[in-house]
């Protein structure tokens, strides 16, 4: 791994999280174009970018991950309920946990290993001290449930979806660093219900078309798309949960501090379709990048500017810019010459 | 196996398992093959390992029919078909043990609703295939079920010693060469609340479940089936490419599908039956005939998409816009 | 977080008007308390040998018994407030019912369940937004957002951006 693991950093509190020079370079910057247009976007979740990219490997650990799953565990030792899995999908829980342990053993064995003896099972993770024996299948030998085992052990979100009634549901799930929904609210929903506060792309039938798509993704052939929304300060966790908490931040930009407090959040989804229950695993890799980082490139910055200035006036409602779109646009403006 | 478009395997065992079906295995070539779920998929491509036009390429969907955690190899029955477009007769008279296939990764567009209180499945001939990979995990789930297994003997039929001995009443055989016949209504007629209904087989086994459904008002989200025909034959016609020109003859026993793929204009598609949807194509000029059963009643209205795994042009010429 | 848009929420349910299906041979009407008039239209409409019981005001025991022998080519209709509404088709369709054999009508009243986010409690009774929530006592506002296993809308503290700067009231449809 040619990133690797810092100690741990903080992203709430005093937010120590920072990004260093070589995590700038691999962020996974999301504006291909210089207008803003929502779309489905999805592609083949192939490798590219070359050696070091944030694409390169099929889950990507970086140098976050101990601080990512530091935080993982404060906010799971408060709200057990951040991650839930019905009772019908257990196997799709197994599914994932050796899909994640097979990528993570095979991309980087100097941290992860895993052998297997048909149902007997070791894996050992370096970097968090684990190691454990236990029987693939049966829940009652790992030290806690599968989904919560192996998801406090990668990084980003994690939800499993039940695929019957040609729809998916959101029937399991690990969402500790969400963009603003709740597992516990959402927990059951269809494709299109859990989609449903999207503003524009009903009308347009994108999600008709996107679910289409997806329920005949076969295994093997996992397909990505990327998201993206603004965070005031390097906060993992703004959860609808604890809203009440973090939502005062909004008001805290000033065209003074707007380069260090806003940050490009960027959620690298990838779908991913469970060979034994044909369930879709729907991981949510977030990366956070402050303003004054992304300057740093100079055509990200002109991009932005941008991308920032045409976007519709539904989704700085929706996404919760309101209050420092402004603030936002006009500190992007000085790093575009046709400004 | 995270990422993969084809794997190649090589067939250890062809078995005579009907007059008209034979039983394929499977076994990759290297590594192990992915675990599946029950009423999955392949796609096998056939005859396509030499690299010169005139060889025929095919392409057909196979449901697997081992137990899907059983990871070391896939079978597959094909039946031979009378109006065959060439691909189970290639199986039937080019494969051999040895002989090596190129197949897809399993897709699964008839996974058992595992929320029903009760399965009631429907095989017509080959349509038995699927229901051999739920037959396992329904067992093992302790889950309530029936088979209805209809075949002519003279011709299909394959396993129906094996499951009535191992399914005992859970499987019921008509044999119409025998002059048994299933009453479809009898078997629908007084299943409790929360059963499903899965039809594999002909059109008109499919046709007369959900018609018998419809007018018993058993609710239509209960009946699921997956029609293991593809593409028919048709009228042939012309296709031409606009961003290329080129001009292609689609010849009536080829589908569209498959006369592009033998131009080597590559279309992503996983069910080739009108199902999945990953085919579809803009069309910019000439009348449609859809036959598929993914595009929405506008959509086919439109004239501008289309489906060329079984849909065809309803004149002589069609031009799509790749 | 979440806000209202103008071209509707898609996890809100929308109500159409209900007839008798004429396929079913088996009808059963569920009403909360009073049977209303529309309800009562189609069960005077229904053919005596085929309708069945009108449990007005049933426990949930009862409920649970009458869906118990519900049969697989019925119709299930559905009259009461939102919250019932979707509590009794939740216990339909742990019984086996599909959602296609159940028939809601329009609830009787625009009283919703609100589900706070903070808490986790749901509060009844909610006519505008903002309300208060009877588990944590934030001011939530009321979104569109629709929850079927909750029966219940998405609520998140109305003023959690600027304490001060409370939205003024309105009424919830």
């Amino acid at each position: 791994m040619r990133v690797a693991p810092k100690d741990i950093q903080s992203f709430r509190d005093d937010f120590t999280y920072s990004n260093s020079a070589e995590a700038i370079e691999r962020f996974p910057f999301p504006f291909a174009e210089d207008e803003y247009r929502y779309s489905v976007n999805m592609e083949p979740h192939l490798p590219k970018g070359g050696e070091g990219s944030a694409y390169e490997k099929f889950l990507d650990i970086d140098e976050h991950y101990l601080s990512e799953m530091a935080e993982r565990e404060m906010v799971l030792n408060e709200m057990p309920h951040r991650c839930l899995a019905m009772a019908h999908m257990d196997l799709a829980c197994w599914d994932m946990v050796e899909r994640v342990m097979v990528s993570l053993s095979e991309d980087y064995p100097d941290y992860f290993s895993l052998t297997r003896e048909g149902d007997r099972w070791s894996w050992e993770n370096k970097l968090l001290n684990i190691k454990d024996q236990f029987t693939f299948g049966d829940s009652s030998s790992l030290p806690m449930p599968p989904l919560d085992y192996i998801g406090r052990q990668v990084q980003g979100d994690f939800a499993l979806l039940d695929q019957r009634e040609g729809d998916l549901f959101l029937d399991a799930g690990i969402i500790t660093c969400p963009a603003d929904w709740s597992l516990a609210f959402d927990a059951g929903m269809s494709f299109k219900e859990w989609h449903g506060p999207v503003p524009m792309a009903h009308s347009e039938g994108i999600f008709d078309r996107a679910l289409k798509y997806l329920i005949a993704i076969p295994v093997g052939k996992p397909v990505r798309r990327l998201n993206w929304t603004l965070t005031v300060n390097a906060r993992m966790d703004t959860s609808p949960e604890k809203y009440h908490e973090w939502g005062h931040e909004r008001t805290s930009v000033t065209p003074e501090n707007v380069g260090e407090k806003v940050y490009l959040r960027v959620e690298v989804q990838v779908l991913d379709r469970m060979p034994r229950s044909n369930a879709m695993m729907f991981s949510i890799r977030t990366y956070l990048l402050s303003l004054e980082d992304l300057v740093t490139n100079k055509e990200w910055a002109v991009r932005m500017h941008r991308a920032m200035k045409t976007l519709p006036e539904p989704l700085i409602n929706y996404k919760g810019l309101t209050r420092f779109h402004g603030t936002v646009v006009d500190y992007l403006s000085q790093f575009d010459p046709l400004n | 196996m995270r990422i993969t478009d084809q794997i190649s395997v090589s067939v250890t065992a062809i078995k005579q398992v009907a007059p008209m079906i034979k039983e394929f295995t499977l076994e990759p070539v290297d590594g192990l093959l992915t675990p599946f779920s029950p009423g999955a998929h392949i796609v096998v491509e056939m005859g396509s390992s030499g690299s010169s036009a005139d060889k025929q390429s095919y392409r057909n969907a196979y449901s697997l029919m081992s137990n899907p955690m059983y990871s070391r190899q896939y079978r597959i029955a094909v039946r031979l078909q009378d109006d065959s477009r060439g691909g189970s007769v290639y199986m039937h008279q080019q494969v051999e043990v040895g002989t090596q296939l190129k197949i897809s990764p399993p897709a699964n567009l008839f996974a058992p609703e595992w929320m029903a209180k009760k399965h009631v499945l429907f095989a017509g001939g080959v349509g038995i295939t699927p229901f051999l990979s739920y037959l396992p995990e329904l067992q093992q789930r302790k889950a309530e079920f029936e088979l209805h297994y209809m075949f002519r003997s003279r011709q299909t039929g394959a396993y129906s010693a094996e499951l009535r001995d191992t399914l005992g009443t859970g499987c019921s055989c008509y044999d119409a060469d025998l002059g048994n016949r299933c009453d479809i209504a009898a078997v629908m007629s007084g299943q409790p609340l929360g059963t499903h209904f899965y039809i594999c087989g002909p059109e008109s086994l499919i046709d007369a479940v959900r018609t018998t459904a419809d007018a018993m008002g058993i609710p239509a989200s209960a009946i699921h089936w997956e029609a293991f025909a593809g593409a028919k034959p048709g009228q042939p016609f012309v296709v031409e490419l606009s961003q290329s020109g080129l001009e292609l003859a689609v010849a009536a026993n080829s589908s569209l599908l498959e006369t592009l793929e033998s131009a080597d204009i590559k279309i992503p598609n996983l069910c080739r039956a009108g199902v999945c949807g990953q085919c579809v194509c803009d069309v910019a000029e000439g009348e449609i005939e859809h036959r598929d059963s993914y595009l929405s009643d506008s959509e086919k209205q439109s004239g501008q998409v289309m489906m060329p795994c079984v849909s065809r042009a309803a004149g002589e010429r069609l031009v799509l816009d790749i | 977080m979440q806000t209202e848009q103008s071209n509707g929420v898609v996890s809100k349910p929308v109500y159409q008007p209900v007839e008798l299906n004429p396929k079913s041979s088996f009808h059963l009407f569920i009403a909360e308390q009073n049977v209303t008039p529309a309800m009562q239209s189609l069960y005077d409409h229904c053919l005596k040998d085929k309708k069945v019981t009108v449990s007005s005001d049933a426990s949930d025991p009862e409920l649970l018994k009458s869906l118990a022998c519900f049969p697989l080519v019925g119709t299930l209709y559905l009259a009461g407030t939102e919250p019932f509404i979707w509590r009794v088709a939740s216990y339909a369709r742990q019984a086996g019912l599909r959602p296609d054999q159940m028939l809601m009508m329009t609830p009787v009243t625009r009283e919703r369940h609100l589900f706070c986010c903070h808490c986790y409690q749901i509060t009844e009774g909610v006519t505008y937004s903002p309300f208060i929530c009877a588990g944590c006592g934030l001011s939530l506002e009321v979104t569109d957002h629709f929850a079927r296993l909750h029966s219940a809308y998405f609520g998140y503290q109305a003023n959690a951006e600027d304490r001060a700067n409370l939205p003024e009231r309105r009424e919830v449809s």
